[in-house]
């Protein structure tokens, strides 16, 4: 199955949205089918290899323009030239069409003499003919495109321009009095100015979602004698590359240079930059901050992590959510009913005969414009996801913005969630006459031999290696631990029955009844040190649990676990907890505590908790798991950092408030504004400023979602 | 007011004036980066352009 994107600049509307969905639907080839409104993008699943084709025909078919989405960046700069062309003239014009408006006016007050009158007449046709005739374009092209099949928002738009156009001109010949030139001339170049700062906002809206997508063009390459210059599509796997300092990584990659310091913030949200070492792997669209290094690519520019989740976001940004398709279903009902009444207010004022019926009908065209319906919910949205993808969390469906406020019940796993996933040292004695940092540096040398998962506790410990010790003979103890020769003496390190073989392991009873658990270390059978592991909280664990508590979510930590570490980890923050569950049991508890109203969040690795992850109604996973796990969480975490949890259920809640804000507004609006333009009561200048304001004024309320919440924090 | 005979042309003229330079301002990048000239004086001589 392939997947293609297509970019539709002139699907304006909802009712264009759904002419193409149902165009392309009918296809026998297609499997699924998302489309964007904000970015005017759709996204076809479909069983045709070379589908792309057919897909571009048939859109053309419906008379719009499609165009593959590479294809789209190229074009993107005529078109908007054209539009601030069309944008700037209709602006000069309106502003003599106006001018001599107002000295018509004034004849009619004073007296003109009838020469003037008509030589001013004339000229308003000159100004306002630009506008018709070139400005308003992009209106009557995308209305006659649209009655081939439905009708769309531009009908009503392009039906106002053309006929308080024609009226005017036929006005102008026959002498009568009424012009309606500086209608046409200010609807045109407020609905122009408006479109132009629509497409703004929806730009500001959507780069966050592309941020990774300039990779670097160029990349150093090594080509067996020297650093070349090469193509970033060229880099394939296995590749040995530099980078300088300040670059970013074009690919992911394995570390070469013995360390290396990395800003990952565009990946993780974190600030702050992170030490590697030789053989860590580094992603793609992380910087360089250190000095120039090395590494060899584990991935192509295509298959790295960073555009895996730049596709996954985009897929995500196409998907759309009940509540948004419930917005598409009323403006495409709303469109037909304007032009409807704006018949009728016409008709009914030519019978009463006491209002213009020209004026009063173009009123109620000009007021409706459906577009702050259609974008209420999508653009509040967008801007959300978007906000929460640069705080370290994304979101696999816009409908968990929308569930999570509904979240009564958050379960955490234990290990890899609410812990980093590698064990740490928590604890550390010198036991004999070496002072503790010199036992732990004898320790990470001899573990430095070992590939044992609690090896990496001590080697990733981040000490210089200044002292280091020579140690010969290492070897590994099956089930027992280490042991090397150190100038001659031997070292061990394992449990306490392996090191005190040749001689007893001095006892301290003081240290609490699990002295003899733990690794120790000795040399000639002398203990040195005592050392114990565990995996450390996550170091905005406290933090996190405070803020979630705050926004009232009851807690439980389930774990498979046992007693005592999650009795640590639980207890100082009074968080309620479960240990010792199998992953069965752990679905089992949460099915026997959600009440018949619950609706519960799922956070863990995926490891041992699958039938959970299943019966959550929102299920997050972490970013050390696999790609199985993260395809059917519904939620990602990028980063380390636990705080974008309580980001989600704060940004949820300003979402759900600009959401209800927004269609609230235009529906309000529409109520309101139809009435007393059918009434005769508003000048359709007000009309036309009512309509761009409120489409704006809903795009401007979704902005408000792109800021930092009033916290400040995250 | 017979001036007015006259200035009224004018202006339609003057405004067609207004519009082609409007045209050739757009075609010729003038509002492509309405940012840079402003931190030009903030720029080091020996500095690659912004």
């Amino acid at each position: 199955m392939s997947s293609t994107a297509i970019a539709i600049d002139d699907m304006h509307c909802a009712a264009c949205i759904r002419k193409v969905r149902t165009a392309i639907t009918e296809l026998s080839f297609v499997q699924g089918f998302s489309v964007n409104p904000v970015r005017r993008q759709i996204q076809v699943e479909h069983a045709l290899a070379d589908g792309d084709f057919k897909l571009l025909e048939t859109i053309e078919a419906l008379g719009f323009h499609p165009r593959l989405t590479r294809q789209a960046r190229a074009d993107h700069r005529t078109e908007r030239r054209t539009a601030l062309k069309r944008l700037g003239i209709a602006g000069i014009c309106m502003m003599q069409v106006m001018m001599a408006t107002l000295a018509l006016y004034f004849g009619d007050f004073w007296g003109m003499s009838a020469g003037a009158e008509l030589m001013l007449r004339w000229a308003l046709l000159a100004f306002c003919l630009p506008i018709a005739g070139y400005c308003a374009v992009p209106f009557y092209r995308s209305a006659i495109a649209s009655l081939r099949q439905g009708i769309n928002m531009d009908v009503p738009i392009a039906l106002a321009i053309a006929v308080a156009f024609t009226v005017s001109v036929q006005h102008l010949f026959t002498g009568a009095p009424h012009l309606y030139f500086d209608r046409v001339a200010m609807f045109t170049f407020l609905l122009l100015g408006a479109r132009a700062i629509d497409s703004s906002l929806k730009r500001t809206i959507s780069t966050d979602d592309e941020r990774f997508a300039a990779p670097p063009e160029q990349v150093h390459r090594w080509d067996g004698a020297g650093w070349v210059s090469a193509p970033i599509s060229q880099v394939a796997p296995g590749d040995s590359l530099r980078i300088d300092e300040g670059a970013a990584l074009p690919v992911d990659l394995t570390l070469t240079s013995s360390q290396a310091q990395l800003d990952k913030a565009t990946l993780t949200g974190e600030s702050q930059w992170v030490a590697h070492r030789a053989g860590d792997t580094l992603y793609a669209g992380t910087f360089n901050r250190g000095a120039q290094l090395t590494g060899i690519a584990n991935s192509s520019a295509t298959d790295s992590r960073a555009s895996q989740i730049t596709r996954l976001a985009e897929q995500v940004a196409l998907s759309r959510s009940p509540l948004a398709r419930m917005a598409d279903r009323v403006a495409a009902v709303f469109v037909p009913v304007v032009l409807g009444l704006a018949g009728l207010t016409a008709l009914g004022w030519a019978l009463v005969g006491d209002r213009d019926p020209v004026s009063a009908g173009l009123a109620v065209l000009i007021v409706s414009c459906p577009c702050a319906l259609a974008l209420a919910v999508p653009a509040a949205l967008s801007a959300s996801m978007a906000t929460l993808r640069r705080k370290g969390l994304l979101l696999g469906d816009s409908a968990v913005l929308e569930a999570a406020p509904e979240m009564t019940q958050l379960y955490f796993d234990k290990t890899g969630t609410l812990t980093h996933p590698r064990l740490q040292i928590t604890h550390q004695v010198a036991l004999g006459d070496w002072p503790i940092d010199r036992c732990r540096l004898l320790a990470q040398a001899l573990q430095s031999h070992s590939t044992h998962p609690i090896a990496s506790a001590f080697t990733t410990a981040d000490r210089s290696d200044g002292a280091a010790f020579e140690l010969t003979a290492v070897e590994t103890v099956t089930g027992a631990g280490i042991r090397g020769h150190y100038a001659g003496r031997e070292v061990r390190m394992g449990h306490a029955a392996f090191c005190s073989q040749n001689a007893a392991v001095e006892p301290s009873g003081a240290e609490g009844p699990d002295d003899a658990q733990g690794i120790f270390l000795s040399i000639d059978g002398r203990a040195l040190a005592r050392f114990r592991l565990g995996a450390a909280p996550r170091a905005d664990f406290a933090e996190t649990l405070e803020r979630l508590q705050r926004q009232g979510v009851r807690m439980t930590l389930l774990s498979g676990d046992a007693e005592q570490p999650c009795r640590e980890l639980a207890a100082p923050l009074e968080l309620a907890y479960a240990a010792a569950l199998s992953p069965e049991e752990k679905l089992r508890y949460i099915e026997s505590h959600r009440g018949p109203d619950d609706k519960v969040m799922f956070v863990g690795d995926g490891i041992n908790d699958g039938p959970a992850f299943a019966a959550a109604d929102i299920a997050v996973a972490t970013l050390e798991t696999s790609d199985l796990v993260r395809a059917r969480a519904d939620a990602t975490l990028l980063s380390a950092r636990l705080l974008p949890l309580a980001a989600l259920f704060e940004q949820s809640q300003r979402t759900r408030t600009v959401v209800r804000q927004n269609l609230a507004w235009a529906a309000g609006y529409n109520l309101i504004a139809i009435p007393c333009a059918m009434a005769g009561l508003m000048p359709p200048w007000l009309a036309a400023v009512g309509m761009a304001s409120s489409s704006m004024l809903v795009l401007l309320n979704a902005t408000r979602l792109l800021q930092p919440m009033p916290s400040g924090r995250v | 007011m017979e001036v007015l005979a006259l200035l009224i042309p004018l202006s339609i003229v003057l405004v067609g004036v207004a519009l082609a330079c409007f045209n050739w301002a757009v075609d010729h990048d003038q509002f492509e980066d309405l940012d840079r000239q402003g931190l030009a004086p903030l720029e080091s001589p020996e500095d690659p352009p912004l």
